[in-house]
């Protein structure tokens, strides 16, 4: 069991040992990101309808309204600012990883099906982060 | 269309050369492109006078992407084209913007990477069966795939080989060529099934880095299990519903390189840009032959 630990460790330089945690560490964080701005859309929007209701209310409150979405569009755009860092070299470590699953030299074929795997969710996190829009909605 | 008359007999003249063809087989490739729009009817919408696409495929590295950008002008071949492999992704969309009224035209281009095969080839290849596509048109490099973002001492096949790199090249430039079998093979059932008359083009890239052994390269894909598919399409469906052709090219002139920068196979000596412009001209020449059989010349 301990031979078999060292030779797989010394396969393709210890690549699914330092890629796997990279994977996981950047699709969560690709996932707050997402996570974050939805709700943040949400709290827009809910304060797009109090603004609505507030029209009738003092010029305090509605200052206080404009205030609040000040600051969640602020805080969106750090989001996207965020992901736009990353994006880079999150490309060069979705590459490097597809081209180690393609042709790489791996301990075994599970390995090259976890890396499939968390390559597929780091992709489909990075896709969604893109989406993250710039405009709110409103209220209407 | 006639051939780019070359003569010259230095640099500068070279230059002047390449200037001025570049820019007469240009005009012919933008006729190409227009052909590819197609053209709106009186009375037609936007939605209505969306043509068929054409699909492009082929194994990861072989320059599918390169093909797609030169056609719709994203890139210019002799000024900016890429210089590293870019592997794509996802299946990615280029659209022929429409002159005029006309309708558009899609290029769809699939990731070639094995293991993305599965994501995104089955949807695509029953949309071939379909009918969505006018033409597809499959990539080939004799075998000599890019290299991404990796060392070919990380490869399994460097290690099946004794860690020795001539004879892991040998080893990669076979199983590349298995795999251009495969995926034609693939491609080849579908087209069998395709609802409507359909056209193929095989394009076999990277003339630069097989120029040398140019009759070896081109037996294997004029005699050998290549063409042997590609008769079983063609006696499948007839020469009416199905046409095939084939243009050896040189998309960009580059040694073959792994993206960390490792020399894997040199260009060979005395290809240069002249030959690279005559193999453009002959995809030319090759999609206009296309084009003819579409509109029933």
């Amino acid at each position: 069991m301990t031979t078999r630990t060292s030779t797989k460790k010394s396969v393709g330089n210890g690549f699914v040992e330092h890629a796997t945690p990279l994977l996981r560490e950047y699709t969560a964080k690709l996932e707050e990101s997402v996570r974050n701005a939805d709700e943040l859309h949400d709290l827009y929007y809910l304060a797009e309808l109090e603004n609505g209701e507030s029209e009738r209310g003092s010029s305090a409150s509605k200052r206080l309204q404009d205030e609040r979405r000040r600051s969640i569009r602020e805080r969106l755009a750090r989001i996207q600012s965020r992901v736009k860092k990353l994006t880079p070299a999150i490309n060069q470590l979705d590459r490097q990883v597809s081209q180690m699953i393609e042709h790489g030299e791996l301990g075994s074929e599970l390995e090259r099906v976890e890396l499939k795997l968390r390559l597929n969710e780091l992709e489909d996190m990075l896709a969604a982060a893109r989406k993250i829009k710039s405009s709110f909605p409103t209220a209407g | 269309m006639p051939d780019p008359s070359i003569e010259w007999s230095d640099a500068e003249d070279g230059g002047k050369w390449l200037w001025d063809n570049y820019t007469r087989i240009r005009a012919v490739w933008a006729d190409l492109a227009s052909w590819m729009r197609g053209t709106r009817a009186s009375g037609e919408s936007e939605e209505e006078a969306q043509e068929p696409g054409i699909l492009i495929l082929g194994p990861g590295g072989v320059g599918k992407s390169t093909f797609a950008k030169l056609m719709t002008d994203a890139v210019h071949p002799l000024a900016d084209m890429p210089v590293q492999y870019d592997e794509s992704m996802d299946v990615e969309s280029y659209t022929l913007e429409p002159p005029g009224d006309g309708g558009e035209t899609e290029f769809v281009v699939l990731p070639g990477q094995q293991h993305r095969r599965a994501d995104s080839w089955p949807e695509l290849l029953r949309d071939v069966q379909d009918g969505r596509f006018r033409g597809a048109i499959l990539f080939s490099a004799f075998g000599h795939h890019a290299l991404g973002d990796v060392s070919y001492k990380d490869s399994a096949l460097y290690a099946e080989h004794g860690r020795k790199k001539p004879a892991f090249l040998r080893a990669f430039l076979q199983k590349c060529r298995d795999d251009e079998l495969r995926v034609l093979s693939d491609l080849a059932t579908h087209l069998k099934l395709c609802s409507r008359p359909v056209w193929m083009l095989s394009v076999v890239t990277k003339q630069d880095l097989w120029w040398n052994v140019r009759s070896a390269v081109e037996d294997h894909y004029q005699s050998g299990p290549y063409s042997a598919i590609i008769d079983e399409v063609r006696n499948h469906r007839g020469a009416k519903s199905f046409r095939h052709e084939m243009v050896f090219a040189s998309l960009i002139i580059r040694r073959l390189m792994t993206g960390r920068g490792e020399l894997l196979k040199n260009n060979v000596a005395g290809y240069d840009q002249e030959y690279q412009l005559r193999s453009l001209w002959q995809l030319a020449v090759t999609i206009d032959a296309l084009r003819q059989w579409e509109q029933g010349k």
